[in-house]
């Protein structure tokens, strides 16, 4: 059995070493193995702490996640990124007051034309775009808003809807000629995707600002893998599935930002998440189970970034009899929004991580905080009341959900459907089915317009009420269309409030819209989230934010 | 029949095998109804014409459905598995990118299954039914028997979270940059390029979930070697050895252990394969970039091309490792040839 001579070899001393003490060594070796690590992982994030160049947010990058190219970006959580990557004309300094808005790469707010049909906008100058130098023209927004209407991709509908040409008068003026007046042009102007673009980057890779060819845009591998952008930060590494990673633009024209690094490091669940903050692995936790953060708020090391999201989580009822069924009856919805128990889903099911508007306009927009009085609240007596009132006798309906949507403000949508089940079904004669169904098909029917009853949400596309009274409000916008709503009226004031420049004209206008939206009750509200960040205790600056999601643009830590 | 003529006989049932897993899968992942598009689509753009024809024609899905098989088929010959729905990146870049990590998570799970199912095996047969045999059976049924999630999501909560000796989630520490690409499998990767400290980090994050992942297949290991080599203890040729008046230790490990390891094998063999599944888990878990993950978030967003990536994958790795385990039969038994 093996090398005669390396037994020659070996014979003395294995004789020399009798079985215990070789079990003996082999057990100190293995213990030095297993206590090495374990002294480096302690040591190691020792280290990541003390490190106050780097920011390390958690989020589940992998699953939500998708691209940074300002023309192709539409997800939500990405928005971190995309806020301090790329810029636009204007932008929303503070979370805490989403509708009021300064100049980025504007140098002052727009004039108008008499008519109210034409801006026109300076820009600044001097600004140099991240890895090239080029500096910023007014050509590159023409490019930029080209290329993002004629990709043809989810965003587009910024320049499509809202703006029938731009054109650049001087190397820093633009003119944007519009389809009708629009008091929402600021907010839609610092929409994520509206930022400028590095045209001479692009073309350099392929890329043009008119119709893509059949193969497809030849420059959408670089602008997944580059960022050609303004921003304080220049995207260095998009590793979806490991780390996405940002460092200072050195170029940078306004003011310095104090880390040299972001990086977003992808964790799926979010008990790791606030794990990985706990031990000290990463800075901020983008998700957060609310049954933890009562522990996190009483760890020294630790604080919770709080803040408003415009989501809304909502009901969605029919109003035609096919396939509304008894829903198309006004005093049947009505009935129902009163037999819910929304105090109950907010603070029992969501532990407080919710809040709930009156009307589809989250809190934090227009009109929506002096509505709220008009929303409806648990009242059984009313709800019987109403549904005897509306002579349909016992009848059926089905709540469909997302079988694979996960939760709503951290509930299990099982538990939230089954809650709105049983508190329905309080009303005598009312037998409410549930019906699971995989997202996709869901989400398709849904917007066929072929569902009953359901549950669905709706995030910003810009920071203005319009934003949700619109798609909600007018008949055949995207949400209205889809439960077959239809006012008149508010059709009408939404005609009105689109075009009054005049905020303190505008605001009454959508308070209408939205006490008429809850009196005909075609959505009802359930929950519009609070957002809890878990973080160390030693990072500052950094801002829950409706649009950015984090701001991190003045994001700091302290050693 | 020679053993080439029964290799080669093999190999086109395998490749007959792939091509129908191809088929079917076409046909299946399009009979679901429900609406890729649907979850890529955002809220706003929902119902607009223009949107929708521009995501179909990039998809291909404006084709008639033979169509799209045919085109998929053409481009799969060039390795061109598609674009992925859901992630808008090819897929092959992305297979390239998992398979490794899938490989080496596999790789170091079946390495601990081993190294510490065999002996556990042999403990429990040669103290058979005294308190080491019990101890070790009991090892190795809770590790065939805890689901993968739990065991996985207790080892992170007790040696990450609360003991703090070994890092959580990811292949690779913060702000680590991974070597470059020889195999795609990182300990390796380093260790031929000398990256020490890579090659030290992605060992540390390897260990958590190569037990949780191991852990089903080291219950299996203990298990079968176990049963087998106690059966083998009893055989005549044991007896003729002992009677010989060889030492125990040459008796075990010379005549029983050698029968006793080919069912062991076999068992080593399919539970690799087996391990894809637990991989889901794990890798979810772990959020590690592998197979696993990627077949779950295709499948929950109906990405059909990735769908159909990565059951191809995952239909190759199962038809290779039975074609192995076939033809290593092949050659120790040549009455299978025949049959």
């Amino acid at each position: 059995m093996g090398d005669p001579r390396a037994n020659r070899l070996l014979r003395p001393l294995a004789s020399r070493l009798d079985r215990r003490r070789l079990l003996q060594t082999a057990a100190a070796l293995g213990a030095a193995g297993v206590a090495a690590p374990l002294l480096q992982n302690r040591t190691a994030l020792a280290a990541r702490q003390a490190d106050a160049t780097t920011l390390v947010v958690v989020d589940n990058v992998r699953d939500n996640w998708i691209s940074l190219d300002p023309a192709r970006f539409y997800e939500v959580n990405s928005s971190q990124a995309m806020a301090v990557i790329y810029e636009g004309l204007y932008y929303i300094p503070d979370g805490d007051k989403p509708t009021e808005f300064a100049p980025l790469l504007a140098t002052e707010l727009p004039t108008f034309s008499d008519d109210g049909l034409e801006a026109t906008i300076a820009i600044r100058s001097g600004v140099k775009f991240q890895n090239t130098g080029n500096e910023m023209t007014a050509d590159d927004w023409v490019f930029s808003w080209n290329r993002l209407a004629n990709l043809k991709d989810n965003p587009s509908f910024y320049v499509t809807e809202y703006i029938t040409s731009v054109e650049a008068v001087d190397p820093h003026t633009l003119k944007i000629t519009l389809p009708f007046v629009n008091a929402a042009l600021v907010p839609i102007l610092s929409a994520l995707s509206m930022g400028v673009t590095d045209s001479k980057a692009i073309v350099a890779a392929g890329g043009s600002d008119g119709e893509p060819p059949a193969s497809g845009d030849p420059a959408r591998d670089f602008m997944l893998n580059n960022s050609a952008g303004t921003g304080p930060f220049r995207l260095t590494q998009l590793d979806l599935e490991g780390e996405v990673i940002v460092e200072r633009h050195p170029d940078y024209w306004g003011e310095a930002p104090k880390l040299e690094r972001i990086i977003w490091r992808n964790i799926a669940d979010p008990n790791s998440q606030t794990q990985a903050v706990e031990v000290g692995e990463a800075d901020i936790a983008y998700s957060v189970d609310p049954d933890a953060v009562s522990q996190i708020e009483g760890d020294a090391n630790l604080q919770v970034l709080r803040g408003p999201s415009f989501n809304i989580g909502y009901l969605a009822l029919h109003t035609q009899p096919d396939p509304g069924g008894p829903l198309a009856k006004q005093e049947i919805r009505q009935a129902i929004a009163s037999a819910i128990d929304y105090d109950a889903i907010l603070q029992d099911l969501a532990a407080g991580a919710a809040v709930r508007s009156a009307a589809p306009v989250p809190l934090g927009l227009q009109g929506a905080e002096e509505v709220l009085p008009d929303a409806w609240t648990l009242d059984l007596e009313k709800a019987q009341q109403l549904f005897d009132e509306s002579g349909v006798g016992p009848t059926e309906i089905t709540l469909t959900y997302g079988a694979d949507k996960g939760s709503a403000s951290g509930v299990p949508l099982e538990s939230l459907v089954a809650k709105i089940q049983s508190d329905l079904q309080k009303i005598q004669g009312l037998t409410v089915n549930l019906e699971p169904m995989d997202e996709a098909t869901r989400l398709q029917s849904y917007r066929e317009g072929k569902i009953q009853f359901t549950y669905s949400v709706w995030s910003a596309d810009y920071s203005d009420v319009h934003t949700y009274a619109d798609p909600f409000g007018r008949t055949g916008g995207a949400a209205a269309k889809r439960v077959g709503y239809s006012n008149p009226k508010v059709d009408e004031l939404l005609k009105q409030g689109i075009s009054e420049l005049d905020p303190a004209k505008r605001t009454p206008l959508y308070i209408d819209i939205q006490k008429l939206m809850i009196d005909d009750a075609p959505f009802l509200v359930i929950d519009q989230p609070v957002e809890q960040k878990p973080a160390r205790a030693n990072v500052q600056g950094a801002q829950v934010h409706p649009i950015y999601m984090i701001a991190l643009r003045n994001a700091s830590k302290t050693e | 029949m020679g053993l080439w003529q029964f290799i080669a006989r093999r190999l086109a049932l395998a490749v007959l095998v792939v091509a129908l897993v191809s088929v079917a899968t076409f046909t299946l992942t399009h009979a679901v109804p429900g609406d890729p598009l649907a979850v890529v689509i955002g809220e706003r753009q929902a119902n607009n014409p223009e949107v929708r024809a521009a995501f179909e024609k990039r998809w291909g899905l404006d084709q008639p459905l033979p169509m799209q098989y045919v085109t998929y088929l053409r481009n799969l010959l060039h390795g061109d598995f598609g674009e992925s729905i859901s992630k808008r990146r090819p897929i092959s870049g992305e297979l390239a990118q998992r398979i490794p990590a899938t490989a080496e998570l596999t790789l170091y799970a079946m390495s601990f299954a081993i190294i510490v199912g065999v002996p556990l095996g042999l403990i429990s047969a040669l103290n058979h039914d005294r308190w080491p045999d019990h101890i070790a059976r009991f090892i190795a049924l809770v590790g065939a028997s805890v689901p993968v999630f739990w065991l996985g999501l207790l080892l992170l909560y007790v040696f990450f979270y609360q003991l703090k000796w070994l890092p959580g989630p990811g292949r690779l520490d913060v702000g680590m940059k991974a070597p470059p690409t020889i195999t795609g499998m990182i300990t390796f990767d380093a260790l031929v390029q000398g990256q020490w400290d890579v090659f030290w980090a992605a060992l540390r994050r390897l260990v958590l979930p190569s037990i949780a992942l191991g852990s089903i297949a080291l219950g299996i290991i203990a298990r079968m070697l176990r049963s087998s080599l106690l059966a083998a203890l009893g055989e005549d040729y044991v007896r003729t050895a002992r009677a010989k008046g060889l030492a125990e230790r040459r008796v075990v490990v010379g005549h029983a252990l050698r029968n006793a390891m080919i069912p062991t094998i076999t068992v080593v063999g399919l539970a690799t394969a087996s391990l894809l599944a637990g991989a889901v888990l794990t890798e979810t878990i772990f959020s590690w970039p592998g197979l696993g993950s990627f077949a779950v978030s295709a499948a929950l967003k109906l990405d059909y091309p990735a769908l159909l990536g990565v059951t191809l994958v995952v239909a190759v790795v199962y038809v290779t490792i039975n074609l192995l385990v076939d033809i290593v039969y092949g050659i120790l038994d040549p009455r299978i040839r025949t049959s």
